[in-house]
């Protein structure tokens, strides 16, 4: 067989990485064995009150979530010290939040987030909460720290729409990146105005979206209620374990193995070809907080 | 004073230039056109619905402002442009309607069998009723309209807007022939695709990470699954005899290398792949249960093809 063309075959053989495994999706171990690498951090946050009985969010409960996140994360005691790590007060903020009208970023999530940059000491005329009027906000044209929050869907042409994916609304022609079920988001992450700016990744899992059907590709019957949030600094790690989850629960629903339509490839290539981050699950250090029942990962 | 040529060539300027400008105003022609008889295909008002706002048209290059990255789902196929109306009823029933212009009847068929999975309902040319979601295809227009609440009365109201747009679309173009070429008996009806490129292809069926079977915007695709072990076929038509030979060499040395002289080879999931031309067609069977299954799936399509080449002559097309 030709070396250099990646089949489903490969897959089948087993031979496959845990890397080439994102690729299409099939569950591959991969051990390293006594190697000891350095681990990516992650951490999942769950509440079961996070959602009321009609769905609504307890902006409260979120926030505590959002600080036990951010002080796991960063191995602080309170979440005030953890948010003065990932601000300082002289720091312009940008937001980049999501609008997807189905599923948006939650506004208690943005404002949360506000809250804490306010505390931190940055003045208000100095943070901007954005999605796809980035590239002429006057704020996020001169940010010095970025914060990359959306919701976690499935997505109908990158495989789920992430953290990484989040970014594209920072170039100016976005279809630009849609090659290959967006195979090289990963580059955007490595544009001048952008490279090392983002200082935290997180990913809303209150609701998220896990299969999709209709011109959309949304239905209410793919959503479901699992009541956490993943935060990082590495978005490759975090949409990682974000597709992890999201798999597991496309097994759960459907009863069988149904691999993404298109594949989450992004997220591998994101490390393998662009070096923006890590994929690898056993190069993640995954942290669980809260609500474990249903964790799916 | 003007002499009498240079008024003439006033004159011809002036008309020239009312001529250019009304053709402009009724946007460059038939695009405009088209605009119009779209609007006109999505009524202003049915019984206990009217419209609500303006309508909202998004063209091949506008598509992601309105549906985020997966418009490019649209865009694998001859997608011109949607137009969106949103309409309201009484307590608050919201229903949005989109027609989209895919260009072609085989592509409005194309981009409605992507995603089928239910029985016919009755509307246009083939249709479909999930989750509160109603799409059919009628010519080269693509229509779906959807409630966020699903109830019987949005239901109700779906479907007789569905109606009415039915009777105002013009009827028009036919599925792909290609299509017809595929064997009737243990076809899963709900499971044939039917697009052109290898992004497409991926979208249902993950084959490998480069376009091992030369798919582009020329060629016809048919991608269908049969009962009762899920055998896959993929039919493709090329421009020519020599472009689906080489698509064939080149899908056989990146995927079954060590096929046999029929094009047949096990693989490690246990099921049996073939692969073959005839004509300007490339015949592949994926996931087999056995060789007599891709064997006689194989055959029966070339017969068709075969069949269809001779009717073809018989009517001088």
């Amino acid at each position: 067989m030709n070396n250099t063309i990646i089949t489903r075959r490969d897959f089948m053989k087993g031979a496959a990485c845990a890397g080439m495994a994102a690729t299409v999706g099939f569950p591959v171990e991969l051990s390293l064995g006594d190697e000891t690498v350095a681990k990516t951090k992650v951490v999942i946050i769950r509440d079961s009150t996070v959602l009321g009985g009609g769905g609504e969010i307890d902006s409260a409960v979120l926030s505590q979530m959002l600080d036990k996140g951010a002080a796991e994360l960063f191995d602080r005691n309170d979440a005030a010290s953890a948010w003065n790590r990932i601000f300082s007060p002289d720091d312009i903020v940008g937001v980049k939040s999501n609008k997807w009208p189905y599923l948006p970023t939650p506004p208690e999530m943005e404002r949360a987030i506000r809250q804490r940059a306010l505390k931190s000491g940055i003045h208000e005329d100095n943070i901007s909460i954005d999605d796809r009027g980035v590239r002429e906000n006057k704020i996020f044209k001169k940010a010095t720290a970025l914060i990359n929050v959306r919701a976690l869907k499935y997505h109908h042409w990158a495989g789920i729409g992430g953290c990484l994916k989040n970014y594209i609304m920072f170039v100016p022609r976005p279809e630009d990146y849609h090659d290959d079920s967006c195979a090289d988001l990963g580059t955007i992450w490595k544009l001048p105005h952008i490279a090392g700016k983002t200082k935290l990744n997180i990913l809303a899992m209150l609701t998220p979206l896990f299969h999709g059907i209709g011109p959309h590709h949304f239905d209410r019957k793919y959503v479901w209620e699992y009541k956490g949030i993943i935060v990082g600094t590495d978005p490759v790690a975090v949409d990682a374990v974000g597709l992890r989850i999201v798999e597991a629960k496309r097994m759960e629903h459907f009863g069988k193995y149904r691999p993404l339509a298109p594949p989450a490839h992004h997220i591998r290539f994101a490390e393998t070809r662009h070096g923006v981050g890590t994929s690898d699950p056993d190069k993640i250090e995954l942290i669980k907080l809260g609500w474990q029942d249903g964790v799916l990962i | 004073m003007m002499n009498a040529g240079h008024v003439l060539k006033k004159l011809l300027f002036l008309c020239s230039a009312v001529f250019i400008l009304t053709w402009a105003i009724s946007g460059c022609g038939r695009g405009r056109m088209d605009s119009d008889d779209m609007n006109e295909y999505l009524p202003d008002e049915i019984d206990g619905l009217k419209i609500s706002g303006e309508p909202r048209t998004y063209d091949r290059d506008g598509i992601f402002r309105y549906i985020d990255g997966a418009g490019e789902v649209y865009r694998q196929y001859d997608y011109r442009r949607v137009l969106v109306k949103q309409y309201v009823g009484r307590e608050n029933m919201a229903i949005t309607a989109e027609l989209f212009d895919m260009g072609t009847p085989s592509d409005a068929y194309g981009i409605f069998s992507h995603s089928r999975e239910t029985p016919d309902i009755g509307f246009g040319q083939g249709s479909e009723f999930k989750s509160g979601l109603l799409c059919f295809w009628k010519n080269r227009y693509f229509v779906c309209l959807y409630s966020e609440e699903q109830s019987e009365r949005t239901e109700s109201a779906i479907r007789e807007l569905a109606s009415q747009i039915d009777s105002l679309t013009p009827a028009g173009g036919r599925v792909p022939q290609i299509v017809a070429l595929l064997p009737a008996e243990g076809l899963d009806e709900f499971r044939v695709r039917f697009f052109h490129k290898y992004t497409s292809l991926s979208l249902h069926y993950y084959l490998a990470d480069e376009n091992i079977l030369d798919l582009d915007e020329t060629t016809n695709v048919v991608f269908a699954q049969y009962r009762p072990d899920a055998a896959r076929i993929l039919l493709i038509e090329y421009d020519d005899p020599g472009l689906a030979d080489i698509a064939i060499g080149k899908f056989k040395t990146a995927y079954i290398p060590d096929a046999d002289s029929s094009g047949m080879m096990l693989i490690e999931n246990g099921k049996w792949v073939l692969a073959r031309n005839i004509d300007r067609y490339a015949i592949v069977v994926l996931d087999s249960p056995d060789e007599q299954v891709a064997a006689a799936l194989s055959d029966l399509i070339a017969a068709n093809i075969r069949e269809t080449a001779k009717e073809r002559e018989a009517s001088g097309e």
